[in-house]
């Protein structure tokens, strides 16, 4: 059999651009992503149903608009509120395989440190890709956003809520360098009240609050010490965020009852929700902005920021 | 000096400096040490404001009465249900009344918030309904002993798969709460609740204490008592009701913390013997010197984390316990 040798060229060249080209499927593989732990995922197409075992990446799916292509989600996931009429499969730290399989996904996104080889393993021999996040910082988050957009498909969508982030936390950062830093407040972010867990400064929140121009008054190192109420009284700080979960009461009336604490003296007890806080996603926005409007607040009244009755 | 302190006399000496002690201890250290001379001034000046005089105020002495109250109730409970039972293993909460009180707190904390009063209230009605039904089921099967406790192991058990079963549902929050309540906490002080509990704590001390001959026909045993004339269910019945009021007070106060009302009767029955009538008082004021210090080596262990009082208690009570038993095995 004759071929003529242009042929052979031709064959070849269109079969190492159908490979190039994203989308169309020659060889199998569409394209590799590499996940929280390491791992690489490829995927022969762009994944169509999904689960979402994390409450951030959820809100991320919606906030991409990638809702959709959403079949399952946890009972923790609460935003936006349509989430909670998908699929549940259970708790984010127990989800039921057997829910997760019955909703027939091709990617589930689940979180590092919820991945138990064990659990790896059972998704992966029902032939479900796995894909997991673990975000822990500003940057993480941001990352995560334009990770999921292209994942899912949604890039574009991906880029725009990532720039979102970068650009207000690049402004604040110049607004927070251009001012007096020794006037900057000193701010305790409580994660719950009972017992009293306060974010270190290794943690979402803490790089949030240093990112804002507050000064962190968990500096021993632990990522969430449990403060007793002396040291609170000790320390004084001049804000305290407290972080109410949705449905819960007013924890801000822990410190009330100390009317000596300079945050309860100026007002300065504020409540941010603990999702714009603690979940690596798109409000972390919601949350910078908070921080920084209760910074603002107490440095455009400086008189209150007195020193007096401190030791 | 052993010899001396386990004479039979020195039990109150002994108890009382003891407490006072840990009392002083329990005012003096915290995440701002105060020297002696400082702490008596604020004791005598406590109308004067400023940071040191509130913590001791505000959070030191509350913390402290609690810690002495609850000690206090426990490890006369303990005495008591360790000589009605007559079972060396037996400790305030081995009639289900840790499990009852446990799902009442979670029922509490699943249902409305950790500030509410309604986790010490559900928690001491736990208690007692968890207690009531033991005794129930016990007196329907004419009540040994053992049928007793099978019987609080069994409703305990219970409560706790219920529990179990309520936390796996609850979002996070209201579940570390929980757990945090469930490993024994004193930070929590209604300061305005106090003075009622530790007036009906001490009271039903004192009537137990009045029954401390009773105690004693107890622990020789059921047929022993009852050839004395003595009736059994009934007085076994307030015993026991007395007892688990203890508990279930100390458990809305401070949730389950352990060890106290096992270890403390004991140490003070190998210490100064098993006569209930010094029995009581003595594991009154041990228990209530025991918890306070070891609330206060909770409270600075790890400063300013806290560690959980629970943990402490049995750190430092177990080891302590072991030696007691060595020495009367000499």
């Amino acid at each position: 059999m004759n071929i003529p040798r242009h042929l052979w060229l031709r064959f070849i060249i269109t079969c190492c651009i159908l490979t190039w080209v994203p989308g169309i499927n020659v060889f199998g593989v569409c394209a590799t992503y590499t996940d929280a732990l390491e791992r690489e995922i490829a995927l022969d197409e762009v994944p169509q149903r999904v689960v979402s075992l994390v409450p951030s990446v959820t809100e991320t799916i919606y906030a991409l608009g990638a809702q959709n292509k959403l079949v399952g989600v946890t009972d923790f996931c609460n935003y936006p509120p349509e989430a909670e009429s998908k699929p549940s499969v259970g708790a984010y730290n127990s989800p039921s395989i057997e829910a997760i399989a019955v909703l027939e996904p091709d990617l589930a996104i689940i979180a590092a440190d919820m991945a138990t080889p064990a659990m790896l393993e059972t998704l992966l021999k029902l032939e479900i890709s796995v894909y997991t996040v673990y975000p822990r910082s500003i940057s993480a988050t941001v990352a995560m956003l334009r990770n999921l957009g292209v994942l899912l498909g949604y890039a574009e969508a991906g880029e725009t809520l990532a720039l979102q982030l970068e650009t207000r936390v690049a402004q604040i950062r110049t607004e927070v360098a251009r001012s007096d830093s020794g006037s900057n407040p000193r701010v305790m972010i409580s994660i719950m009240v009972e017992p009293l867990v306060i974010a270190g400064t290794d943690t979402l929140p803490g790089e949030m609050l240093a990112c804002a121009g507050g000064v962190n008054v968990a500096q021993d190192g632990s990522r969430y010490p449990m403060w007793n109420m002396e040291t609170v009284l000790v320390q004084d700080p001049d804000i305290i965020i407290v972080s109410p979960h949705p449905g819960t009461s007013a924890p801000e009336n822990f410190f009330l009852r100390f009317g000596q604490l300079q945050a309860v003296q100026n007002d300065m007890v504020t409540a941010i929700p603990a999702d714009w806080l603690q979940r690596p996603g798109p409000r972390v926005l919601k949350g910078l902005n908070a921080l920084r409007d209760a910074i603002l607040k107490i440095k455009s009244n400086p008189e209150e920021q007195g020193d007096a009755g401190r030791n | 000096m052993q010899g001396e302190i386990r004479r039979s006399y020195m039990w109150l000496p002994v108890c009382v400096l003891f407490l006072l002690a840990a009392i002083i201890a329990g005012l003096k250290y915290g995440s701002i040490p105060l020297s002696l001379s400082e702490l008596l001034n604020i004791l005598f000046h406590p109308q004067d404001a400023g940071l040191k005089s509130t913590v001791v105020w505000q959070l030191r002495l509350p913390r402290v009465a609690l810690a002495a109250l609850v000690g206090m109730s426990l490890a006369v409970s303990g005495s008591v249900f360790q000589a009605v039972l007559r079972n060396p293993l037996a400790d305030p909460y081995l009639l289900g009344v840790s499990g009852g009180a446990a799902l009442g707190a979670v029922l509490a904390l699943t249902f409305f918030s950790i500030q509410s009063y309604a986790v010490p209230v559900l928690a001491f009605s736990g208690a007692l309904l968890a207690l009531l039904l033991v005794y129930l089921v016990a007196r329907a099967h004419q009540a040994a002993t053992h049928t007793l406790i099978l019987a609080g192991v069994m409703v305990g058990s219970l409560c706790t798969a219920v529990l179990m079963f309520l936390l796996l549902y609850s979002p996070s929050d209201p579940m570390r709460s929980a757990l945090f309540w469930l490993a024994g906490n004193l930070s929590r002080t209604e300061a305005g609740w106090l003075p009622y509990a530790a007036a009906a704590c001490i009271g039903v001390i004192l009537l137990l204490w009045a029954r401390a001959s009773l105690l004693d026909v107890f622990t020789q045993g059921e047929d022993v008592a009852a050839d004395l004339g003595v009736d059994i269910g009934r007085e076994r019945l307030l015993l026991l009701a007395g007892a688990g009021l203890l508990v279930a007070i100390a458990v809305a106060l401070a949730g389950l913390v352990g060890f106290v009302g096992l270890v403390v009767p004991h140490a003070a029955r190998l210490l100064w013997g098993a006569g209930h009538a010094r029995l009581i008082p003595a594991a009154a004021i041990a228990g209530a010197g025991f918890l306070v210090a070891a609330d206060t080596l909770a409270r600075t262990l790890l400063a300013p984390a806290e560690v959980p009082v629970g943990v402490i208690t049995a750190l430092v009570g177990a080891p302590f316990f072991l030696y007691l038993l060595r020495l009367r095995g000499r």
